[in-house]
């Protein structure tokens, strides 16, 4: 059994294990940091990022100057942002057979996999995760394709140049690996490739191993996910989450008593309490509002903006804010707050009563009500005509880099008025801000990450008890920047297993055992015998067959009698009533008339004569 | 006891007598016995004896039953035991055998019914109870009761063994202090030496030997729970009436108990701790064996680290122990801070420790530290010692403060996760420790008591860093945040004390311009209400006490906060509006110089602006405390206007005494009367004439404060009559709701001082209300209250085609009904919860009066017409005084108002049998 580590990102994971005699992706996450390289893509001609100089090579050299540019200090790569692709050449990705998908971050690099690596296999997710996952993408594309950029910059690329670049450049990961985003229709095509599946059903693999999602508690259809032959247990732990937000709550028995437990997607700010972030962000949002400055949330379209959207529809009459305009900007906007609203099977307890009242389960639809809340594809059109400040803006991508928070960026960031409040944890709001500088604009961190935290992972491993435990390197020590915080990391007996990015781990765990099925008939002709209370045993001759990882023992030649003679042995097979005798130099198969059966066994004679 | 009581006790006595009858709830048996209690407490003869010969009668006859229950036993027991108390009663009881019966030896007189718990029970609550004369003693002595007693203090069942174990302490601290040697009334410290020296030199009396003798046995026993058994004994005799006595037994178990000190202190530390404190609080010093303190010494060291604080903290708040047992007790005190700070400190060692003597670490420490629970248990009951200890702020000149707060900073600080910790033990107690309310809320506790003993800049930096960091951080606890805030405080105002202002406030001024001014900004806008409340309560009382510092007016009129909180006044939770209008109230001290808004240029303006605000809110807001708070405000201003140069607020006096006093909050009334005294004595003193002295004089008063008022308001030309009119209604108000003193006339106030139950003007003073009260003073309450409402009956026939006005109707209700409605529910509640037979009986007395007039009442037609009237009229009634009508109106037609001659005759009638019948009820539960 091997774990082929595809990502290094702990909460972008992209994992591939063979156990038994398949060949499983868990997740198959995108890293987006690697956009926080290159330049936004504004929404409109921007001059002030048009004017930046080019970069030059110390010795003077100006051959990437169209390529880089220098913002304050840093330099940044001016093309269409790119990704950086799971690892590709570590396993032959057309042999995969499944790829499960445990919650909609994690499935952005499906495109990439399923269509050019010759992947034929199937896609396992829930219906939210698939249908938010889409939105997810499809913002994506949208986002990237709608401002398109005439140059593509690929010489920087080229290894002898990379060695010049300044850091962090220099230091960014696989960047030959990096790739454009994908187009709609090959999205398509790769959704079309999952299928659907519920919490706790069971999926047969090839007869090999069973498959079967959990509800994981961190967002709307997020799963982990048990792979299980009959005798050995993997549990695959990714975005799981404790809080009572508005997902199903967290499944934890069945995780128990696995021989390995794959740990990812641990919240990545372990300092941070959600709850008080929340509070944090609403009073923030309060103080900028008041004192006549807008608030710009740079967020994805779906997840934690919905508590973000409840929060402040409790909190807003209390702060006296009822009169200030909420805006959500994005492509899909409309689609993820009306999806929020039917996937009631999927929400948790309280929110699924609702339905039966009848009430939308979310707040965000009253708040759609009563004109609190607008919502606007993007920038242009209607928004246009409605837009009133001060205001607080929902908008993406977290990663400043495209999407229409880029405009607003360009629009708020001279005055000091205004705030922006960041509460997607996946990337550094430092690096974010960096090709805005200077930025006059107040920046405040809140992130609100509902993923569960190293105390809660120790009590959880405590539960379920896992023989082992194999997790990304980044969890088995302290975070870089709190060295002393020894508590922010796993701690448990034995100690975890820890992955890196292109790495195969050989998992500890022998198979041992196999599940043999006997065959009604074969079962009715034994009898056992008593060799102490309460066990009974007997010897079975039967044959055995393997077909679609099943085995099974019929019945077959079984009444052998064996002779022995001075000169050698006579094997009687009474039921055919014939005879092999073996002599030091002859070998004769005596049966009467029956060609076939006595070309069988000369062929098996043969063989074990010439094994010896 | 009343008679009917009297009478009923002999079929009650029939009833428990009767075995074939099985009593299941013992409770009402319970309940008897205190009632003979309560009466045997009062009569020194017992005449309840002769007067219900029963009593004897049932004693007599149950103790000869056999196969009685064992309840009843256990109660018969009780009850003799009661009257035995008397010394003739229990003699005769004796010769009767009556007492040997029940009382002897019950082993060996062999009852069967001793087998039941209750009945051991019974046994010894009845010799405890008749534990009053010296012929007791000598009776249990003379059946070998005192082994039984012993020898029941292991039953099985834990009441009888605590019985048992208090009897014997009794028995030994009566016998001791009756004994013939030391019979001596008082227990003065020269004649109780006198007495214990005496005591030395003589034998002890017989019948206590056995006790002694037990005590002296078990404590030297090896079984652990047998020396727990003595040593409790021993500090229940400590506990008792004569404590002395335990100093009397002291030399002969000092020996032992000394041995016990010096072996394994396991399971007996606490008892043992108990025993010495209990001994040194009740006994004075002078008596104590010059080895005492020594010894106490040596249980405190030898103790383990969770039970040596106990006894540490209960060392330093003993009087009278020596200094180097407190010494000692501090030090025990501090080493796990002290421990703490060793494993955290980069420094050396001796730079940190908190005293010389303690680099030898209880080995206990580390271990207590190293388990979550111990180690918060352990922090949590340091932290709060602490602050005791810093709270009697007399000895406390011993404590190192320095160090003291170093450690206490440490502790806050691995709390929030900010301390590096070194060590792997560190790191292990930082686990524990991040994130727990509890150690943070003692922790700042404590800071908080801390600027007045260690202030030095260093100290003022670490503590306002800290408490920033507590204040910022969006985990803390709403709890935290208010103590954080308060501590804040202290050390915000230590720095402006003038000794100590030369020196700390430029470190202040850093503090203050750093971003906590952004910091306060967003807890005012925090999601949790009781962080806004905290926040602006602390903002009020830093606002007040730095009114005089420049540099801060300037800082908070230029971040914009006062602009913030004229927002909170909006908001939804009323605690938080009225924290916001108390804030606004103090921040209007700030010196002139700090601008509100931004936008408005002259400082008047704006305060007409929150003037404006808290008149808003004064007439519209719909719950109490913002109008409270809002009424109170003005009041203050008003009263300190010399300070505030208020010459726009005296233009909406009126207005404010019109909203003020038509409020139906009571304490929102009572600032309007504040208000209106403040403005009177500011008017009076600017006309330079004592307002005191002509309206004290003035016992008559109204006549006299009306021309007063009219000359006043003559030399004051505006609004002359509204002001005399509101002034008017106030003082009536004033009169016959609250009693303000000044100004109503000195027969009600002699009325009122003579009975309490009619003093309304505040809480009811229980203590002073007696029986006697009830029936004079509801009489009077009630007749007041019917010439009352004849009056504005009257009043209403004679205006009956005029327009109402809710003024004339409802308040002059409100203001007939009150005193009537205060002493009545007085009186009803004290039926309810304090009932006794003289009370029941001045109830049932004066009950169908007030039912009477209560019925009168609600059929009042000119009052009933009147509803009616204000709710045709179209009226502008907001929704709570339509609610009022509305029940009114409903009250009045179930109260039967429209019913007619003999139907109206027979409801009454019905109504009156009614209340009867419940108060009937009512005292036949209670007998």
């Amino acid at each position: 059994m091997k774990l082929y580590c595809l990502s290094g990102h702990p909460t972008l994971p992209c994992n591939v294990l063979k156990f038994k005699s398949t060949t499983i992706m868990l997740d198959c996450g995108l890293d987006m940091t690697s956009a926080l390289h290159f330049l936004p893509l504004p929404l409109v001609h921007s001059p002030r990022l048009s004017k930046l100089p080019g970069w030059i090579l110390k010795d003077g050299n100006t051959m990437l100057e169209k390529e880089l540019k220098d913002c304050a200090g840093r330099v940044f790569v001016d093309s269409v942002p790119e990704f950086c692709l799971p690892e590709t050449e570590l396993l032959d990705l057309s042999t995969v057979d499944v790829i499960l998908i445990s919650n909609y971050h994690c499935m952005m690099a499906l495109p990439y996999i399923t269509e050019h690596t010759g992947f034929t296999g199937t896609v396992y997710s829930t219906e939210p995760t698939m249908q938010i996952g889409r939105l997810l993408m499809e913002e994506l594309v949208n986002f990237m394709e709608r401002v398109p950029k005439p140059q593509s910059a690929t010489y920087w690329k080229n290894r002898e140049m990379l060695r010049h670049l300044p850091v962090p450049l220099k230091d960014a990961v696989e960047v030959l690996t990096w790739k454009r985003c994908y187009t709609m229709p090959e999205v398509n095509l790769a959704l079309s490739k999952v299928q659907l599946v519920g919490y706790s059903q069971k999926i047969e693999l090839f007869g090999a191993v069973q498959i079967t999602p959990l509800s994981s508690g961190y967002c709307l259809g997020s799963s982990n996910w048990i792979i299980q032959s009959h005798y050995e247990k993997v549990a695959y732990v990714s975005g799981s989450s404790l809080l009572t937000t508005h997902p199903q709550p967290m499944e934890q028995t069945s995780l128990k008593n696995s021989d390995v437990l794959i740990l990812t997607g641990l919240t990545q700010i372990p300092t941070a309490n959600p709850d008080g972030m929340l509070g944090e962000f609403c009073s923030n949002l309060a103080v900028t509002v008041r004192s006549g400055g807008n608030v710009l949330v740079p967020c994805y379209p779906s997840g934690v903006i919905y508590d973000l959207l409840e929060c402040l529809y409790q909190y807003i009459d209390s702060a006296g804010l009822s009169t200030i305009p909420f805006y959500f900007i994005s492509p899909v906007a409309n689609s993820s707050l009306e999806f929020s609203q039917i996937f009631a099977e999927w929400l948790c307890h309280n929110k699924q009563s609702k339905v039966y009242l009848p009430e939308p389960p979310f707040p965000h639809a009253e708040l759609i009500l009563t004109n609190k809340l607008k919502h606007y594809p993007s920038i242009h059109g209607e928004f246009s005509n409605d837009f009133k400040q001060p205001c607080v803006v929902f908008t993406g991508h977290p990663s400043l880099r495209y999407g229409d928070v880029v405009h607003f960026l360009e629009l708020w960031g001279k005055s000091s008025l205004n705030t922006i409040i960041f509460t997607e944890p996946d990337f550094s709001y430092l690096d974010a801000l960096a090709p805005y500088q200077p930025l006059a604009m107040k920046c405040v961190y809140c992130p609100i990450d509902t993923r569960l935290n190293f105390i809660q992972v120790s009590k959880l491993l405590k539960e379920v008890q896992p023989l082992h435990v194999v997790c990304p390197e980044q969890y088995t020590q302290p975070p870089p920047a709190q060295s002393h915080r020894t508590d922010l990391m796993i701690d448990c007996q034995p100690p975890p297993m820890a992955y890196r990015r292109a790495e195969v781990l050989t998992l500890p765990f022998k198979r041992r055992y196999e599940k043999i099925e006997l065959m009604p008939d074969l079962a009715e002709s034994l009898v056992p015998s008593e060799i102490k209370p309460g066990i009974s045993m007997v010897t079975v001759s039967a044959v055995l067959q393997t077909k679609d990882n099943k085995h099974i023992l019929q019945h077959g030649i079984t009444d052998v009698k064996v002779e022995d003679t001075p000169e050698g042995h006579i094997v009687h097979l009474q039921s055919e009533d014939t005879l092999v005798q073996i002599e030091e130099d002859s070998t004769h198969i005596i049966c009467d008339n029956n060609e076939p059966l006595r070309t069988k066994l000369r062929d098996l004679v043969l063989k074990f004569l010439q094994k010896l | 006891m009343e008679s009917e009581c009297v009478e009923l006790l002999p079929r009650v006595f029939s009833v428990l007598g009767d075995a074939g009858q099985t009593v299941v709830d013992d409770t009402c048996l319970e309940k008897l016995l205190d009632c003979f209690r309560g009466t045997t407490e009062n009569e020194t003869e017992l005449h309840i004896l002769q007067r219900i010969p029963c009593l004897t009668n049932i004693i007599v006859n149950v103790s000869k039953q056999k196969d009685i229950h064992p309840n009843i036993l256990s109660f018969i027991m009780k009850l003799t035991g009661l009257f035995a108390a008397s010394e003739n009663y229990f003699i005769q009881l004796e010769d009767n055998g009556i007492m040997r019966h029940l009382f002897g030896n019950p082993k060996k007189l062999g009852t069967g019914a001793w087998e039941e718990a209750t009945v051991r029970c019974g046994w010894l609550l009845g010799i405890q109870n008749m534990l009053q004369h010296e012929a007791v003693i000598e009776f249990l002595y003379k059946y070998d009761c005192i082994d039984e007693i012993i020898r029941l203090q292991e039953d099985p069942s834990i009441f009888v063994a605590s019985t048992a174990s208090q009897l014997l302490a009794d028995i030994l601290s009566f016998s001791l202090q009756h004994s013939k040697h030391a019979a001596l009334g008082s227990s003065s410290t020269i004649q109780l030496s006198n007495k214990v020296t005496v005591l030395h030199s003589t034998n002890w009396p017989d019948y206590i030997s056995p006790i002694t003798g037990h005590i002296e046995d078990f404590l030297k026993s090896d079984i652990t729970s047998n020396v727990q058994q003595a040593l409790k004994l021993l500090s229940k005799v400590s506990g008792t009436r004569h404590p002395v006595a335990v100093i009397l037994l002291w030399p002969k178990i000092e020996e032992s108990v000394e041995l016990l000190l010096k072996g394994d202190l396991t399971g007996i530390g606490q008892p043992l701790a108990e025993l010495f404190l209990n001994v040194s609080r009740s006994v004075p010093s002078e008596v104590l064996e010059l080895k005492f303190w020594p010894l106490l010494g040596l249980l405190l060291r030898s103790m383990n680290q969770i039970e040596a604080l106990t006894l540490a903290s209960g060392i330093l708040k003993l009087k009278n122990c020596p200094q180097s047992l407190r010494m000692q007790a501090v030090t025990t005190l501090f080493q796990p801070l002290n421990f703490i700070i060793a494993v955290t400190s980069i420094q050396t060692p001796e730079d940190t420790v908190l005293l010389d003597v303690s680099s030898d670490y209880r080995v206990d420490i580390e271990n207590c530290l190293s388990r979550k629970s111990t180690c918060i248990n352990l922090l949590c009951q340091i932290l709060s010692y602490l602050w005791e200890l810093l709270q009697m702020s007399l000895q406390t000149t011993e404590l190192p403060f320095k160090a003291l707060m170093k450690s206490v900073v440490t502790v806050l600080r691995l709390c929030i996760g900010a301390a590096i910790p070194i060590t792997s033990t560190v790191v292990n107690i930082s686990r524990h420790l991040i994130g727990c309310i509890k150690v943070q809320r003692g922790g700042i506790d404590v800071l908080g008591a801390l600027p007045q003993w260690a202030a030095g800049i260093e100290e003022v930096d670490c503590a306002l860093t800290l408490l920033h960091d507590y204040v910022s951080n969006p985990d803390t606890d709403c709890t935290v945040l208010k103590k954080s805030l308060q501590a804040l405080f202290r050390w915000m105002s230590h720095c402006i004390e003038p000794v100590n202002s030369h020196v700390l406030e430029p470190k202040l001024k850093e503090f203050l311009h750093g971003d906590f001014m952004s910091v306060m900004k967003k807890r005012l806008f925090d999601v949790h209400w009781e962080i806004r409340d905290s926040t602006l309560e602390f903002l009020g009382q830093v606002c007040f006490q730095f009114k005089g510092v420049e540099s801060f007016c300037q800082l908070l009129g230029s971040c914009g906060i006062p602009h913030l909180v004229l927002e909170l006044l909006s908001d939804p939770e009323s605690y938080v509006r009225a924290s916001a209008i108390t804030a606004l109230g103090k921040m209007n001290y700030l010196s002139p110089k700090w601008q509100m808004l931004p936008n408005e240029n002259s400082v008047t303006a704006v305060k007409v602006n929150i003037l404006s605000y808290l008149l808003h809110i004064l007439n519209q807001d719909t719950e109490g405390f913002p109008r409270r708070a809002a009424i109170k405000v003005l009041a203050d201003w008003l009263k300190n206007s010399h300070i505030l140069s208020s010459g726009e607020l005296e233009n909406f006096i009126p207005i404010i005494l019109k909203i003020g006093s038509n409020d139906l909050d009571w304490e929102v009334k009572v600032h309007t009367l504040e208000l209106a005294e403040a403005f009177i004595d500011r008017s009076v003193s600017n006309l330079s004439i004592s307002p005191c002295a002509v309206l004290m004089s003035n016992s008559t008063g109204s006549t006299q404060v009306n021309v007063f008022l009219q000359t006043l308001c003559e030399g004051h030309q505006r609004s002359l009559v509204h002001a005399q009119l509101h002034w008017q209604g106030a003082r009536n108000l004033s009169a016959q709701v609250f009693g303000n003193k000044r100004y109503s006339t000195t027969a009600e106030v002699q009325r009122r001082e003579a009975n309490p139950l009619l003093d309304n003007k505040g809480l009811p003073r229980f203590s002073a209300i007696t029986v006697q009260h009830i029936v004079p003073g509801i009489r009077q309450v009630v007749q007041e209250f019917r010439e009352g409402l004849q009056e504005l009956e009257k009043d209403l026939d004679a205006t009956e085609h005029m327009e109402k006005t809710w003024e004339s109707v409802f308040n002059r209700l409100e203001i007939l009904q009150f005193p009537i409605h205060y002493s009545w529910g007085i009186v009803s509640y004290l039926d309810k919860v304090k009932s006794t037979p003289e009370l029941r009986k001045a109830y049932q007395e004066i009950a169908p009066l007030v039912v009477r007039e209560n019925i009168r009442f609600s059929q009042s037609v000119p009052l009933y017409n009147a509803y009616k009237a204000l709710i045709s009229e179209n009226q502008q009634l907001n929704g709570i005084q339509l609610r009022i009508l509305n029940s009114s109106l409903r009250a009045a037609r179930h109260g039967g108002v429209q019913l007619n001659g003999q139907t109206k005759a027979r409801f009454n009638d019905i109504q009156l049998q009614l209340a009867n019948h419940s108060s009937k009820f009512r005292c036949g539960k209670k007998q």
